[in-house]
C-alpha cells in the first residue's frame, strides 16, 4: 500500500535507468553526427509530453486502468488498440533479453554460454512477474537504496578522461533535422517509448502522483545527456560511433589508483543490470496482465510459464546481432504507436470521461 | 463407588496424588490434591487459620466450604480438572459438599533473571520467564497507562494452554487485530507447543525463509513493539514474546538503540545494514572475482590471491562452500553445547579455521579472512533467527 506515489515514481525511474546507458548511446551516435543535444532534447520533450498526457488521461478516470478505459470504446476497438501493445512489449523483452546477454558476455562473462545468461535473466523476470506488481514496486525501492551509490560513484568518476572541446560546436551551421526520420534515430526512441505504459496497469493500491512523476522524469534528463555526452567527450564522435556499447567503453578507460579494483565497469554494469531485470520483470508483468484480461480462464501461473517459455525460445532463435538490429528496425511503427498514439488515446478517453462526468453532475 | 475410591482409582498411577483428612471446626474434611503442585502443610495451616477466626461455629458445611473456595459438584468430571490445574479439593463426606480452594502452591518457576539469548547494554535487563502471569506483570510495569489489553484464549485439545493476545488499544491497527483474533478463534483446537504450530494457527507459510514474527525475551522490546502498534502473543510456559508483524527494519533496529545519542544510533544501524549486505555479497563476490573475473581486481591483489591459492586443489567455489559449511557447523555446535564444554569447540574451531586448514593447503589464506568477515558481519543482525 503506497499512497505517497513514491513507489510508482521509483519504478518508472529505475526501469528507464536500466535501459538508457546500454543501447541508447550507440544508436544515437549512428543517427547523428553533431548537435546530439538537439536529438536528445526533442526525444525527451516528446517523452515528457507523452508521459504527461498519459498520466493526465489516467487521473481523469480516477483509478481505472488502461484496459478498462479502452474497453469503454467497445470490445472490437479494445482488441485493435491493445494487440499492437502486446506485440510491442513481447518484442521489447526479446530484444532486451538478447542484447543484454550479448553485452554481459562481451563485458565479463566471456566463457558463459548465451542461453545460460538469457535463462537467468528471464528466470528472474519470471519470478518478479509471478510475485506481482506490489512486490516489484518494493523491489524497486530496495534496488534504488542498494545501487544508487555505486552508479553515482562511477558516473562521477567517469569524467576523468573528459575533453571538453568535444562539446563544440554547440550548434553547427549545417545542422539539419534530417536525423528525425533516420531509422537509427527512431530505433533510439526505444528507451523513451515503452517504459511508462505500465503506469496505466498499476493496481489501485499503488498511487501515482503527477508531480512526483514529473520530478522523476526531470531526474532522467541528466541521465540521457550523460549517457551520450560522457562517451562523446571522452572519445569524440568519430571514435564513439564505432563502439557497440560506448558508455561501457568510457567507464573502462577510468583508472583509479586508490581503489581495490581495476575495472569499475563491472559494478556499474551489475547495478544497472539489476535495474534492467526489474524492467524485464515489469514488462513481463504487462504482458501477463494483458493476456489475463484477454483470456481470464487460465490461471496466472500457467499463462506466465507459457509466456516466459515462448519469449525465451524466440530470443534464442535470433541468429546474430545484425538480425537484432533489423528486428529493432521492423518494430519502429509499433514503437511510435506505443510512444505517441497510446498516450493520446488515453488522454482523449480520459477527457471524454471527465466531460461526461461533469455533465451528469450538471444535470443532476 | 464412592468418590474417594473413584478418585484414587483415577490417580492410581500418579505418585504425587494425596488424600488426607483434617478437622476444620467440627467437621471431618477430606483434602485432595497433587503434592507436586500444592504445598500441603502450608495450605493446611492457612485453612486452619481461616476457619479458626470464624465466630459462627454453627456454620453448615456448604456455607463453610463456600467461604474457603468455590463450590463444585462432587463428581469425578468436575473435580479432576481442578486437581490438575493445581487446586486443592475440600470434600465433606457427610453432606457431600465439595469445593475447590486456591492453595499455597509450590514454586515451580524460576525467578526473573537476565535474558540469555539477547543482550542489552543500557536497557532494563529483566527477562520473560515461564510463568505467564509474571510475564504480564513485567509487561504491565513496562507499559504503564491503561490502554494495554490482554486477551486470553485457551488453545489445544489434549493439553490446553493459554495463549495471550496483548495489544495497545489506541495504537493497534484494527484490521490486523481482527484478523489475528479471527485466526486464533478458528484455530482453537490445534495444539500450540512450539512456534511452528503457532505459525500454523496464524496461517504463516511454513516454508518461508523470512521470519514472519519476531521473538524477544526482553519485556522492554515487547513493550516498545506494543507502543509501535504491533501485537504481542505469549504462550504459557514459553519464555518469549512473539511480536507480529515483523518488518524488515526490525532486523536492524532495537529498542536499546534509543539509549545512545542520535548520531550513534544511526551509525550503529547503518553498520548493521552494511553487515547484512557484506554477509550476503562477499562470499559470492570472492568466488566471482577469483575464478571468473580476476581482471576486475588490481593487478597486485590478483597476483597475491593467485599466490595464496597456488596449492589449493579445488576450485574457489568448492573451497568457499566447504569452509562455509564448517563455519555453520561450529556456530550450530556452540549454540547447542552446554557452557562447560563450549570452549572446546571454540578452540578446535579456532585451530581448524585459523591455521591448520591453511597450512594443510586445503583452503587459501584470503578465504579465511573473507569468511571470518562474513561471519562477523552476519552476527551483527539484531535477531539470531534472521541470520
Amino acid at each position: 500500500m503506497d499512497k505517497s506515489g513514491y513507489q510508482a515514481t521509483i519504478l518508472y525511474v529505475v526501469c528507464h535507468m536500466g535501459l538508457i546507458f546500454f543501447l541508447y548511446p550507440s544508436d544515437l551516435f549512428t543517427a547523428m553526427d553533431m548537435g546530439h543535444w538537439i536529438g536528445i532534447g526533442i526525444s525527451y520533450a516528446l517523452h515528457t509530453a507523452a508521459l504527461y498526457v498519459y498520466l493526465k488521461g489516467l487521473t481523469w478516470t480516477a483509478q481505472k486502468n488502461v484496459v478498462d478505459m479502452f474497453r469503454s470504446t467497445g470490445t472490437f476497438f479494445t482488441w485493435l488498440l491493445l494487440i499492437p501493445v502486446f506485440f510491442y512489449f513481447g518484442i521489447a523483452i526479446i530484444i532486451t533479453l538478447r542484447a543484454y546477454s550479448e553485452m554481459l558476455t562481451l563485458v565479463f562473462l566471456s566463457s558463459t554460454p548465451l542461453w545460460a545468461i538469457q535463462l537467468l535473466l528471464i528466470g528472474i523476470a519470471f519470478l518478479m512477474a509471478w510475485q506481482g506488481m506490489a512486490s516489484m514496486a518494493r523491489t524497486g525501492v530496495l534496488l534504488v537504496i542498494l545501487f544508487s551509490f555505486p552508479i553515482l560513484f562511477v558516473l562521477c568518476l567517469s569524467f576523468q578522461n573528459v575533453d571538453w572541446y568535444y562539446l563544440l560546436p554547440i550548434i553547427d551551421r549545417e545542422q539539419t533535422f534530417h536525423f528525425l526520420i533516420k531509422p537509427d534515430f527512431l530505433v533510439s526512441l526505444f528507451v523513451y517509448a515503452g517504459g511508462f505504459f505500465f503506469l496505466g496497469l498499476l493496481p489501485p493500491s499503488i498511487h501515482i502522483s503527477l508531480k512526483k512523476m514529473m520530478l522523476g522524469c526531470l531526474l532522467l534528463l541528466p541521465m540521457f545527456l550523460l549517457s551520450v555526452y560522457l562517451p562523446l567527450l571522452t572519445f569524440g564522435q568519430a571514435t564513439a560511433e564505432l563502439y557497440e556499447f560506448p558508455m561501457l567503453m568510457t567507464i573502462d578507460t577510468v583508472n583509479i589508483t586508490w581503489l581495490l579494483f581495476d575495472r569499475i565497469t563491472i559494478f556499474f554494469l551489475l547495478s544497472l543490470m539489476a535495474f534492467a531485470m526489474l524492467y524485464l520483470g515489469v514488462t513481463l508483468w504487462i504482458l501477463l496482465t494483458l493476456t489475463k484480461r484477454a483470456i481470464p480462464v487460465i490461471p496466472n501461473l500457467y499463462l506466465l510459464i507459457v509466456l516466459t517459455a515462448g519469449l525465451f525460445a524466440i530470443s534464442m532463435a535470433i541468429p546474430n546481432w545484425d538480425f537484432l538490429k533489423k528486428l529493432q528496425g521492423w518494430i519502429i511503427p509499433l514503437r511510435m504507436y506505443i510512444f505517441l498514439i497510446v498516450p493520446l488515446i488515453t488522454f482523449i478517453i480520459g477527457w471524454r470521461h471527465k466531460h461526461k462526468a461533469s455533465r451528469t453532475t450538471e444535470v443532476t | 463407588m464412592e468418590l474417594k475410591e473413584s478418585l484414587a482409582a483415577y490417580f492410581k498411577e500418579n505418585a504425587d496424588y494425596f488424600h488426607v483428612e483434617i478437622r476444620l471446626l467440627q467437621y471431618e474434611v477430606q483434602i485432595i490434591g497433587l503434592d507436586s503442585l500444592v504445598d500441603l502443610p502450608q495450605s493446611i495451616a492457612s485453612l486452619q487459620t481461616q476457619t479458626s477466626n470464624l465466630v459462627h461455629a454453627s456454620l453448615q458445611p456448604a456455607a463453610l466450604l463456600k467461604i474457603l473456595g468455590k463450590l463444585i459438584e462432587p463428581k469425578l468430571e468436575a473435580i479432576v480438572p481442578e486437581i490438575i490445574k493445581g487446586n486443592l479439593i475440600l470434600f465433606e463426606p457427610k453432606s457431600g459438599t465439595c469445593s475447590a480452594v486456591l492453595p499455597i502452591s509450590k514454586n515451580v518457576t524460576r525467578s526473573v533473571t537476565s535474558p540469555e539469548t539477547e543482550n542489552t547494554l543500557y536497557g532494563a535487563s529483566s527477562a520473560f520467564q515461564e510463568d505467564i502471569n509474571t510475564n504480564i506483570g513485567i509487561l504491565r510495569k513496562h507499559c504503564s497507562g491503561g490502554s494495554m489489553q490482554v486477551e486470553t484464549y485457551k488453545v489445544g485439545k489434549n493439553c490446553p494452554k493459554s495463549l495471550l493476545l496483548i495489544y495497545h488499544e489506541n495504537r493497534v491497527a484494527p484490521r490486523l487485530l481482527h484478523s489475528v483474533q479471527a485466526k486464533i478463534k478458528a484455530g482453537r483446537d490445534q495444539e500450540v507447543d512450539h512456534i511452528q504450530q503457532l505459525g500454523n494457527i496464524l496461517g504463516v507459510n511454513p516454508w518461508s525463509f523470512v521470519p514472519n514474527f519476531n521473538m524477544t525475551e526482553m519485556p522492554q522490546n515487547a513493550a516498545h513493539s506494543l507502543q509501535q502498534g504491533k501485537i504481542v502473543l505469549m504462550i504459557d510456559r514459553y519464555p518469549f514474546a512473539i511480536i507480529l508483524p515483523s518488518l524488515i527494519m526490525d532486523m536492524f533496529c532495537l529498542k536499546d538503540d534509543y539509549n545512545y545519542a542520535l548520531p550513534f544510533m544511526y551509525l550503529i544501524r547503518f553498520l548493521r545494514i552494511v553487515g547484512a549486505l557484506i554477509a550476503t555479497i562477499i562470499p559470492g563476490l570472492y568466488v566471482a572475482l577469483v575464478s571468473v573475473n580476476p581482471e576486475v581486481l588490481r593487478l597486485q591483489l590478483a597476483l597475491s590471491i593467485a599466490n595464496s591459492r597456488q596449492d589449493v586443489p579445488y576450485p574457489a567455489f568448492v573451497e568457499t562452500l566447504l569452509l562455509l559449511i564448517v563455519l555453520e557447523l561450529i556456530l550450530e555446535a556452540s549454540v547447542r553445547l552446554p557452557k562447560s564444554v563450549g570452549p572446546t569447540i571454540t578452540m578446535v574451531g579456532g585451530i581448524i579455521l585459523g591455521q591448520a586448514a591453511v597450512s594443510a593447503k586445503l583452503v587459501s589464506n584470503l578465504l579465511i579472512i573473507v569468511l571470518a568477515g562474513t561471519t562477523i558481519a552476519s552476527l551483527r543482525l539484531s535477531d539470531f533467527r534472521t541470520r
